[in-house]
């Protein structure tokens, strides 16, 4: 809707700048052939029905209403549906965990008021204007049609009729010439001579194709200017065709005959090309001033006229950017150091492309020569530095610059105007994690000092460890909290994972406390717990954020979904999306794995997304990424029955599957050849399984562990950081 | 009933039509007038339904005649020029073509001959 009322206001727009350039332009062209003013109003014509158009080097109209930048500002844009930015990219089936947003979710409270919608009031309005200038027509035509009904017919398209007052011409495929049965004899064969002029020229599909294009530019006064010029040229021009190699008694009487007419103002209308329509005192003049000139001054005229057309016709060629076929005018392209939140297309989409090239194929190279276009991406604790280079030998590639080591990789995205969302991006995900981390940090930060309930209940221990009660003893050391636990683990696995998330909380709330608690413990109904006695340190706001932000990252939330776009520890993740509800297997009689501390996804975060599932292993950085390869439902077939997760999964409602296989990226097309390792990620209807494979002493694919995960309240993917960054920016800036 | 004799183009040469083809058939007439002047036959039926309505023509069972003669629809159309452009003054009108010159002497001597008889039969 809103669309189309810009495109017809931008038509409209460029054919009254037309029409004024033909309006001027007629005035010298008016003393020669007028049909070549007639020519002139093609372009005209071409602006009002065309909206897109060839672009040449030089233009008579303005890029500024080509473009229809003009337009944009006047029309207001319509409010967006709410419910468009906040869809992920789904495959189906959605991952329940996605599909259902937690209760809290940001996004559901961004739906703005819904306003008027301006481009629909005038849709209606245009809608209304233009089909009452089509109905007034038809009503017209039928009118007189009715009347000329009992024409008597004369000759060959000629009738003769007493109820018309002037001759005219009517009918598109077969036209007729009507005469009044008033018209004096001696007038008739000018007349009959002009009418024929009107037919051969075609003025009579002309016409009424003017008059129907005028119909949708009713609102444009310009134009019906220019239609009423229009009609004067037409009929100067057949008087012209008329007079032709007429001799100077003849044309006297053709004048005779154009006075004897009678001439009735009526409103402008597409039928019929009456013969006296225009006022015949201007056309008399013209015709009996007329001198035919010269064989080449009108063709060189006529060229003029034909390069004036296409100067009228073309838009003045732009030099906007195209980005995936959307233009960007040149004032949205970034300047050096701004940067804006970029739209989470282009985020994915860049992320995908950017861990592609980080897996690790990199080679050493020389400092690379940056030529302008290089994207340069700093990390933010500046030790490593990303040069995207999108033009130049070799391109477009990646360079890592840590600490004056040089390593290039290949990047495998197009090249066109990317380099300004290559900088958006970077900017964004500082925003990111500036805001919605440090958000977080900020917002518990802010309960130091306070009541100690009140900070207790702000962390959300029970998500980790269950329901519990708290007490709070006072010794001469100082305060001690303890909580009880009421909920006890499954397995040792499980009763570890908790320790471990409960002692981050304990620091974290030692932390707040500012001094006053010195140990936090905890206790299962076993009898069994633990304790922290938190750091002795005192926190500012700065190192709270720091201890939030880094005890997230390295933490074994195992298998939440931190995610490290970059591949050290420190930098920007997301939150947590996934815990883990229970162990469900875990191949405990292989040694090696008794420890939680060799679980491999108790030492390192994945991430689970879509389109890849990437492990971060250990707090030194490294990490490897691996595709993921979809199983729709009607084809994924349940483990084969040796396999014990096949025990496990029956009977859970498996919607979709994924298993991650590593690329082969010597060949030339990474994906094409895919070596299928250990991961699955099962998507049920009570959760998402995950589930690794390893190859043991020979036996392959021997299950390790199978995990089912559960949404964690108040996490949010990555799609949801976006809403929620959008909210906090909103709410704060 | 006495008829209108106001009378469109139209109606006119319709009439015409009908006093050298009847008593005529309607739908050969609706082909003499396609013929002849070019109309439709839903036109052709609107004209001779309008001329029966003025009490000119008689349609009964398809067939159309005539209910006036030429010489009374003559007189009519020659009395409403007079009236019109003439102020109801025969003299005026005679003058007019007098003035133009256009009366040939054979024309002149039937009139001549014509006031004549009308004097007579006074």
């Amino acid at each position: 809707m809103e669309q189309f009322c810009t495109t017809l206001l931008t038509m409209s727009l460029t054919a009254t700048v037309a029409a004024l350039a033909v309006m001027a332009l007629r005035l010298p062209l008016k003393k020669g052939p007028r049909y070549l003013t007639c020519l002139l109003w093609l372009a005209v014509f071409f602006r009002m029905v065309c909206p897109v158009t060839f672009e040449a080097p030089v233009s008579l109209i303005p890029q500024a209403i080509t473009e229809g930048t003009l337009v944009q500002q006047v029309i207001l844009p319509d409010p967006t549906p709410p419910t468009q930015t906040a869809a992920p990219i789904q495959t189906e089936p959605t991952p329940p965990a996605e599909s259902a947003p937690a209760p809290t979710l940001p996004a559901d409270s961004i739906q703005p008021e819904p306003a008027v919608s301006w481009s629909l009031v005038l849709f209606i309005l245009w809608s209304l204007g233009c089909g009452g200038m089509i109905l007034w027509a038809a009503v017209s035509y039928r009118r007189l049609t009715r009347r000329t009904a009992e024409a008597i017919h004369q000759d060959l398209n000629i009738y003769l009729s007493d109820a018309v007052e002037t001759p005219f011409v009517c009918g598109l495929k077969h036209p007729r010439i009507y005469l009044p049965v008033t018209l004096d004899q001696a007038d008739i064969p000018h007349v009959l001579r002009h009418e024929r002029a009107h037919i051969d020229r075609l003025d009579h599909i002309a016409k009424p194709l003017a008059w129907l294009t005028l119909c949708l530019h009713w609102f444009n006064p310009v134009l019906w200017l220019a239609y009423r010029l229009l009609c004067r040229d037409m009929e100067a021009a057949c008087d012209q065709a008329a007079t032709k190699d007429a001799s100077r008694a003849d044309t006297a009487s053709y004048a005779a005959a154009l006075l004897h007419v009678s001439w009735r103002p009526s409103p402008p209308a597409a039928v019929p090309l009456a013969f006296g329509e225009e006022n015949p005192k201007h056309r008399i003049e013209a015709l009996l001033r007329y001198k035919r000139p010269a064989f080449w001054v009108v063709l060189l005229t006529g060229l003029a006229c034909v390069g004036l057309l296409l100067l009228l016709a073309a838009d003045p060629e732009s030099d906007t950017v195209y980005l995936e076929w959307n233009p960007i005018s040149q004032s949205e392209i970034l300047q050096d150091g701004e940067s804006i939140p970029l739209p989470q297309e282009q985020t994915e989409e860049l992320v995908r492309l950017l861990k592609w090239t980080d897996r690790g194929s990199y080679t050493p190279c020389e400092p690379p020569v940056l030529p302008d276009g290089t994207v340069t991406l700093f990390h933010p604790d500046a030790s490593i530095s990303y040069h995207v280079i999108l033009e130049g030998p070799e391109s477009p590639r990646l360079v890592k610059d840590q600490g004056g080591t040089f390593r290039s990789a290949p990047l495998s995205m197009e090249v066109n105007n990317d380099a300004s969302c290559v900088r958006e991006w970077s900017a964004w995900w500082d925003q990111t994690y500036a805001l919605v981390g440090y958000q977080e940090a900020d917002t518990l930060f802010a309960l130091q000092n306070g009541d100690l309930q009140t900070i207790l209940e702000a962390l959300p221990i029970q998500d980790y460890a269950g329901p519990y009660t708290f007490q709070l003893y006072e010794d001469w050391k100082g305060y001690a909290l303890v909580l009880d636990l009421e909920t006890q683990p499954a397995n040792d696995t499980q009763r570890q994972l908790i320790d471990w998330h409960l002692t981050y909380w304990g620091e974290v709330f030692l932390a707040l406390s500012n001094g006053h608690v010195r140990e936090v413990s905890w206790f299962y109904p076993d009898g069994w717990g633990s304790l922290t006695t938190g750091l002795p340190e005192l926190y500012d706001q700065e190192g709270f954020r720091t201890l939030y932000a880094q005890r997230q990252l390295w933490w074994t939330d195992a298998i939440c979904l931190n995610s490290t776009y970059y591949s050290t520890w420190s930098q920007v993740h997301y939150r947590p999306a996934f815990q883990v509800a229970e162990v469900l297997y875990q191949a405990s009689d292989l040694g090696g794995y008794h420890d939680l501390d060799d679980l491999a996804p108790a030492r390192s975060s994945v991430v689970f997304h879509p389109d890849f599932l990437a492990h971060a292993y250990g707090t030194n950085g490294s990490s490897a990424h691996y595709p993921l390869v979809y199983q729709p439902s009607e084809d994924f077939t349940v483990p084969s029955p040796e396999d014990p997760a096949a025990d496990l999964l029956a009977g859970r409602g498996i919607q979709a599957a994924y298993r991650t296989a590593a690329p082969n990226l010597d060949a030339k097309d990474p994906m094409a050849h895919l070596t299928p390792s250990g991961y699955g990620i099962y998507v049920a209807q009570d959760g998402v399984y995950l589930a690794n494979w390893e190859t043991w002493e020979g036996q392959k694919d021997r299950l390790m562990y199978l995990l089912r995960l559960t949404e964690r309240p108040y996490s949010h993917d990555l799609y949801h950081v976006v809403e929620h960054v959008k909210e906090i920016k909103e709410t704060y800036f | 009933m006495k008829p209108n004799l106001s009378l469109t183009l139209a109606d006119h040469r319709l009439l015409e039509l009908v006093w050298q083809a009847e008593p005529v058939p309607s739908a050969q007439l609706c082909k003499l007038a396609e013929a002849s002047l070019g109309w439709k036959r839903t036109t052709t039926y609107t004209v001779i339904k309008r001329l029966c309505d003025k009490g000119c023509l008689k349609n009964e069972a398809a067939v159309v005649t005539s209910l006036v003669e030429r010489s009374t629809v003559q007189q009519a159309d020659g009395q409403e020029v007079l009236q019109r452009s003439f102020g109801g003054s025969l003299p005026s009108f005679m003058a007019a073509f007098l003035k133009a010159g256009t009366v040939s002497d054979q024309d002149a001597a039937e009139i001549e001959k014509m006031l004549e008889e009308y004097r007579n039969q006074r």
